[in-house]
C-alpha cells in the first residue's frame, strides 16, 4: 500500500505540474472569412418647414409683466391650491394680516410702481395644459383690484460689502381675508398685469426658481385662542406661508417673420418649432445592422449663437393639416429616442442614433419625420436660425453589419 | 477515501481550466479521441484490448470478460502549442462509464463523455484602421465560441459463438454552443451572439472473432440519426460596458451602455439547422498475446463526413474534417493474474499513432464546400501505465502522450500536443445474487 500511495503521489505532482500552466491566449489567425463589417452612409438630402404654436413657456423659472424687445407680456398669472386654508377657518383663530409677496432680481424696482395685482375665484388656467394664447383674452373688469405693492429691497449686509439679494415686491390683501380663507373657496388666482399704455417691464421668479424661498407666496400672520374659559390663554402672532401651486406668464403670439428660403427659427418665445425630414427608412442598412453613430448637422445662415439647446422628437405620426400656425401642436412626440445638443461654432450636431436604430429593429416604425424645438433650458428670449440650403447639412451614419 | 479525496481534489483543479485548440473550430469541434487513459496509453483505438487482457473499455464485446460490474472515471488533460501563436491548456471529464457483465456471456454498459470540444477564442491577426467622416477607427474581428457536443453511450454485447462476440452502441448526442462573432470597433465589440443546441443519435457496431491464436476486432459506425442544432440569434449589440452580456448596466471602468438596448430589440430568431454532421466509419484491429503478458495490436480506422454542413453555423476557420485515417500501433505488458507483487500488478502500455485529415471549407462567397488541398497530418506516441489493486480489481490507470500536427495554415503550421489522462475504474459484486444464509 506505501509502494501505491507512493506512486499515486508522483502521478498527482506530475499531474498537478502539468496543469499548473493552463492558460487561454487567443489564436492569432486570419478571420477574412468571419463577414463583419463596418459602412458608413451619408444623407444630404435633408428637407423641413417651421410652424407656430402658442408658446409653450410654462415650467419657466422667470415670469414676466409688461414688454420686452418685440415681446410683449400681458400679465402673470398665479394660482393657489384649496388645500390648508381650513387652519384659519376656525373660531379660535384670528387673521391679524395676509400679505401676497413676489421677488424679483431687479434691483432697479422703485417704490410706487404701476403693477397691479388682481384676485378672483375662478378657474382661469392650467400650467400644464392651458395655452397662452387662449389666455389672453382674460378680462380683469370681473376681477378684485388689490392695487400696487410696496417694495423692498433685501441687501445682505453681514460683510463689510453690501450684497443686494433680491427685491421683495409686497401686497396687504387683508380685505380679501375673508375670501381667500372661507373653505368654500376653490379657486385663488391672482394676476400681475400693468395699466395700458404702460412701457415698464418686470422680471420676478417664479416657482421654478427657487426651492421655495423666493416662491410667490401669501404670508398669513394669525393669532389662536387656546382653551375655551374665561382665564384662557392666547398665543401671539403665528405665521403660515402658502406657497403658489401655479404661475405663467401670458405672451402676446408673435406670427413668424419670414426667414427666408428654406430657412427653419427655433424659438420658445415665439412658439417656433420645425419639421425635419430626413429619407431613411430601415431598407438603407442591411438586416441586424447597428449603428455606432449617426450624427445630423445643421448649419446656421449667419452670426453664431452658442449653447442653445435644441431637443428632437421623432413624430408618432403626420397630421394633415396645411396650416403653419396651430394653437396646440399638432405634431405628437412618439414619446422615446428624443434627443438634444446645443448650438455651438455656427452649427448644431445632434444624434438620432436611438431613433433611427429602433426603426431598424421595428417594423412598425416608421420614420415619418423629426420635431425641432428649443429645449426648456435655454433662456426664453432667444431662438436660433438653420439654413436648410447649407452645403455642409449632413446625417453622417456609422454602421456595423454582419 | 484516500483516492475519492485526492481525485475529487484534482478533478476541482482541472475543472478551473480551459482548453482551446484549432481543430475545436473545426465543423462540429474537435473529437475525443480516447474515452480512457488505458486506451490512451497504448494509443488504441479502442477496439484491441487495452484495460486489461481480453477488455477494453471502449468495445463493448469485450466487456463479458469482466469479473464484476465496474464504475470507471477518467480525466484528461492537453496542452496545446501552437508554432508562434499561442499556447493553451485544456482539461475535461474524459467519461464516465457503468459496465455490468452478465453471466460471462453478455454485457450492458452506459456511459457518458464529450463527443466534441468546441471551445474557442480567436482574433484576427490582420487589425486594419478605417477613415470614414473624418474619423480613424480601430478595427479587429474575434471569434469566440464555447460549448461542444456530449455523447451518452448505451451498450449491449452479447457472444453468439464460443469465438465470435458482437455489441451494438446507441450513442446519443446532445449539448449546446455559444458564438460570439466580435469586430472590435475601437475596442468596443459589436457582439453577434448565437447558441446552437445539438441533437442526434449515432449507432455503433462491433464485432470481435478470435481465430489462428489472434484476436480480430470490427467496428462500424453511423449516424442513425444526424446530428441536428436549434440555431437561435440573438440580435447584435455593441458590449460597450464589456461584460459580455448584452444588458443595461453601467460600468465605471468601460462607461456606457449596451447600445442597443436589450429591452428594444427584437426576440431571438431560432431556426433548425439540419445535417450538421453524419459520420460514417469502419474500424479494423489486430491483436495477439505473447509470453502469456505482452499484447502487441494494429488498429486502423476509416471515418467520413457525409452532413452537408450549413454555411449558417458559426465557424471560425470555415474549415471541417471531411475524412479521417487513423493507424495506431501498441504494446501492452499486463499485470500478472497470479502475482501479489508490487511490480506484477503493474500494466505498461505504450504506442504510436498517425492521423491524416481532410478539411473542405466554404468558397468566398458560395454556398459550396470545397475540398481543401492540403491534408492535416499528426503523428504520435503515448506511454502509459495502470496500477490494480483490491482483492476485486480495482484499477488506476495514467497515460501520456504527445503529437504533433501539421497544417498548412496561413498563421501556424504546426500544432504541438502533450496529454495526460488519469483513469479510475472501481469494481464491486453489485448485481450479482447473493447466496442465502
Amino acid at each position: 500500500m506505501k509502494s501505491f500511495r507512493l506512486l499515486f503521489d508522483i502521478c498527482l505532482i506530475c499531474f498537478l505540474y502539468f496543469f499548473s500552466s493552463c492558460s487561454e491566449e487567443p489564436i492569432h489567425t486570419d478571420l477574412s472569412n468571419v463577414d463583419n463589417n463596418i459602412d458608413t452612409l451619408l444623407i444630404t438630402d435633408i428637407s423641413g418647414y417651421n410652424y407656430q404654436i402658442s408658446p409653450n413657456i410654462s415650467g419657466y423659472n422667470k415670469l414676466y409683466v409688461g414688454s420686452r424687445e418685440e415681446f410683449t407680456f400681458l400679465s402673470s398669472l398665479f394660482n393657489f391650491s384649496s388645500n390648508g386654508w381650513d387652519t384659519f377657518f376656525d373660531s379660535t383663530v384670528t387673521v391679524d394680516s395676509i400679505f401676497f409677496k413676489v421677488f424679483s432680481g431687479d434691483s432697479l424696482i422703485e417704490n410706487n410702481i404701476d403693477l397691479n395685482l388682481y384676485f378672483s375665484t375662478d378657474s382661469i388656467f392650467d400650467e400644464s395644459s392651458s395655452l397662452v394664447s387662449e389666455l389672453g383674452n382674460v378680462v380683469f373688469d370681473e376681477w378684485v383690484g388689490l392695487g400696487i405693492p410696496s417694495t423692498e429691497a433685501v441687501i445682505d449686509t453681514s460683510d463689510t460689502v453690501n450684497t443686494f439679494q433680491e427685491t421683495i415686491l409686497k401686497w396687504d390683501i387683508g380685505n380679501l381675508v375673508e375670501t381667500i380663507i372661507d373653505t368654500l373657496t376653490l379657486h385663488r388666482t391672482f394676476s400681475l398685469s400693468l395699466p395700458s399704455g404702460s412701457g415698464s417691464f418686470f422680471e420676478l421668479y417664479s416657482r421654478e426658481y427657487s426651492s421655495g424661498s423666493l416662491d410667490p407666496k401669501i404670508e398669513v400672520y394669525y393669532r389662536r385662542e387656546i382653551g375655551s374659559n374665561s382665564d384662557s390663554s392666547v398665543v401671539d402672532t403665528l405665521m403660515r406661508i402658502i406657497y403658489v401651486s401655479e404661475d405663467i406668464s401670458l405672451i402676446e403670439t408673435l406670427e413668424i417673420d419670414d426667414n427666408g428660403d428654406n430657412n427653419i427659427l427655433i424659438s420658445r418665445a415665439r412658439g417656433s418649432r420645425a419639421i425635419l425630414n430626413i429619407p431613411f427608412d430601415s431598407i438603407h442598412l442591411p438586416q441586424y445592422s447597428v449603428i455606432r453613430s449617426a450624427n445630423l448637422s445643421l448649419f446656421q445662415p449667419g452670426d453664431s449663437l452658442d449653447n442653445f439647446s435644441v431637443r428632437m422628437d421623432p413624430l408618432k405620426f403626420l397630421p394633415d393639416s396645411g396650416s403653419s400656425i396651430y394653437n396646440a401642436d399638432p405634431y405628437e412626440n412618439l414619446g422615446m429616442h428624443f434627443s438634444s445638443a446645443a448650438v455651438a461654432s455656427n452649427k448644431l450636431q445632434i444624434s438620432l442614433k436611438s431613433y433611427f436604430q429602433s426603426i431598424l429593429m421595428t417594423d412598425s416604425l416608421k420614420n415619418v419625420g423629426l420635431k425641432f424645438s428649443a429645449s426648456t433650458s435655454n433662456d426664453l428670449f432667444e431662438s436660433v436660425n438653420f439654413d436648410l440650403n447649407h452645403v455642409n447639412n449632413k446625417l453622417e451614419i456609422f454602421y456595423v453589419s454582419p | 477515501m484516500f483516492l475519492l479525496r485526492n481525485v475529487l481534489r484534482l478533478i476541482f483543479f482541472i475543472s478551473l481550466c480551459l482548453s482551446q485548440g484549432p481543430f475545436n473550430s473545426y465543423g462540429i469541434g474537435d473529437l475525443q479521441n480516447w474515452n480512457s487513459a488505458s486506451a490512451g496509453g497504448s494509443s488504441s483505438l479502442g477496439l484491441v484490448s487495452s484495460y486489461r487482457q481480453n477488455i477494453s473499455l471502449a468495445n463493448p464485446t469485450t466487456w463479458y470478460n469482466l469479473k464484476y460490474t465496474f464504475l470507471s472515471l477518467s480525466y484528461n488533460g492537453f496542452e496545446s502549442t501552437l508554432e508562434n501563436n499561442s499556447k493553451n491548456g485544456y482539461s475535461n471529464l474524459q467519461s464516465a462509464q457503468l459496465i455490468v457483465p452478465i453471466k460471462d456471456k453478455h454485457a450492458l454498459g452506459i456511459e457518458l463523455h464529450p463527443y466534441s470540444y468546441q471551445k474557442i477564442d480567436m482574433i484576427d491577426s490582420l487589425g486594419n484602421d478605417l477613415i470614414a467622416f473624418e474619423d480613424t477607427l480601430d478595427l479587429q474581428k474575434q471569434f469566440v465560441q464555447a460549448g461542444g457536443v456530449m455523447a451518452f453511450d448505451i451498450s449491449a454485447s452479447t457472444s453468439i459463438f464460443s469465438h465470435t462476440n458482437l455489441a451494438l452502441t446507441f450513442q446519443l448526442l446532445f449539448g449546446s454552443s455559444r458564438q460570439s462573432n466580435n469586430l472590435l470597433v475601437d475596442d468596443i465589440p459589436y457582439v453577434i451572439s448565437s447558441r446552437l443546441n445539438y441533437s442526434g443519435v449515432n449507432t455503433i457496431l462491433y464485432a470481435k472473432h478470435q481465430a489462428i491464436g489472434f484476436d480480430f476486432f470490427f467496428r462500424s459506425q453511423f449516424a442513425f440519426k444526424p446530428l441536428e442544432a436549434i440555431h437561435t440569434k440573438l440580435y447584435p449589440y455593441f458590449d460597450t460596458n464589456k461584460n459580455g452580456y448584452h444588458d443595461f448596466v453601467y460600468d465605471y471602468l468601460n462607461p456606457g451602455y449596451d447600445f442597443p438596448n436589450p429591452n428594444d430589440v427584437p426576440d431571438p430568431e431560432q431556426s433548425r439547422i439540419s445535417n450538421i454532421h453524419e459520420p460514417s466509419s469502419f474500424s479494423l484491429g489486430l491483436s495477439n498475446t505473447f509470453y502469456q503478458r505482452l499484447q502487441v495490436s494494429i488498429e486502423f480506422q476509416k471515418s467520413k463526413e457525409n452532413a452537408s454542413f450549413s454555411g449558417e453555423i458559426p465557424n471560425g476557420f470555415n474549415k471541417r474534417i471531411i475524412e479521417n485515417d487513423k493507424v495506431s500501433v501498441g504494446a501492452i505488458w499486463y499485470h500478472s493474474k497470479q502475482s501479489f507483487k508490487f511490480l506484477d500488478n503493474l500494466t505498461f502500455r505504450s504506442g504510436l499513432f498517425f492521423n491524416n485529415f481532410t478539411t473542405d471549407e466554404l468558397a468566398y462567397g458560395s454556398s459550396i464546400r470545397m475540398k481543401s488541398k492540403n491534408n492535416i497530418t499528426e503523428f504520435g506516441y503515448s506511454i502509459g501505465f495502470g496500477y490494480k489493486f483490491n482483492a476485486v480489481g480495482n484499477q488506476i490507470d495514467f497515460a501520456y502522450n504527445s503529437s504533433l500536427k501539421s497544417f498548412e495554415a496561413s498563421d501556424f503550421s504546426e500544432e504541438r500536443l502533450r496529454g495526460f489522462q488519469i483513469g479510475i475504474s472501481i469494481a464491486d459484486i453489485w448485481f450479482i445474487k447473493r447466496r442465502q444464509r
